[in-house]
């Protein structure tokens, strides 16, 4: 089994999902997400900048999982805005979950604005040492 | 006065957006490439008389390794974030951003307020104090 692809495949199936899709919207924006895979789970790895811990949002509906970040406006009371190069919109990006991961097991932490969902694989797909016995 | 044109900067996130996602579907990942000549970090300015404030996100970047420096009307923010790479051994990648742009009037240096939290940066800088505009009174003869 090659447990790499099905990375891969989820990042690509993920895209079909994100918002945006299909029809250009204003309110939320898509975070860039990187996948990573250890033996014992996936982690997608997604830049939420302004989002505390208290503003994360994952929810796993089914085979999906979605992730939503809200972040406070970026307006200053009394200041005209000179240039912009970013909007302080909130993030949301949905993924399709492979059958490995035990979606019940879904944990997520938030440092420095960057969010780390961890999802565990199945124990069924987990490496297992076979002890060898002598004869 | 709002000089800034909302309308034509969405359209071109929503272009980036576009080509985004046309390169991850076909394996390619644009991660920390600019386009549209967008520079690291991505910088708000706000304004009013005498003072600025400078917002930029800077997700995963630890404030210690930031450093902003001001020169005149020069304003530097500098830092590297550090990606943790995980595999079989576990490696680092570091990326290093150094931006330096230029205000609408030159700053106090010493009155120059930073702070970084959740991976947005927040800089407050003030006109001195000496070249702030002056009610002249004017004396009857």
């Amino acid at each position: 089994m090659s447990l790499p692809a099905v990375a891969k495949a989820d990042d690509r199936r993920s895209d079909a999902r994100a918002p945006g899709d299909g029809q250009l919207r204003q309110s939320t924006r898509v975070p860039a997400v990187s996948v990573h895979e250890t033996d014992q789970a996936l982690l997608l790895i997604a830049d939420m900048p302004g989002v505390s811990a208290d503003r994360v949002e994952v929810v796993v509906h089914q085979d999906v999982l979605t992730l939503k970040g809200s972040v406070h406006p970026d307006t200053h009371e009394g200041f005209r805005q000179l240039s912009g190069e970013y909007r302080a919109a909130s993030f949301e990006r949905s993924f399709t979950l492979p059958a490995e991961v035990d979606s019940t097991g879904v944990t997520a932490n938030v440092k420095l604005g960057v969010v780390t969902v961890t999802l565990p694989k199945q124990k069924a797909v987990l490496p297992r040492r076979i002890a060898v016995q002598a004869v | 006065m709002n000089s800034y044109d909302w309308g034509m900067w969405n359209t071109l996130q929503d272009m980036e957006q576009i080509f985004d996602q046309v390169g991850r579907a076909y394996g390619s990942t644009r991660r920390g490439t600019p386009f549209l000549g967008q520079a690291t970090p991505a910088l708000n300015i706000w304004a009013n008389e005498n003072t600025l404030v400078v917002t930029g996100e800077v997700p995963g970047v630890d404030p210690a390794s930031t450093t902003i420096s001001v020169l005149g009307d020069t304003l530097t923010v500098s830092g590297k974030r550090v990606f943790a790479i995980v595999g079989e051994q576990k490696t680092e990648r570091t990326e290093e951003f150094n931006r330096s742009i230029q205000l609408p009037f030159a700053v106090d240096a010493d009155r120059t307020e930073a702070r970084c939290q959740d991976g947005v940066l927040t800089i407050t800088v003030h006109r001195p104090e000496a070249e702030k505009p002056r009610r002249i009174a004017i004396t009857a003869a």
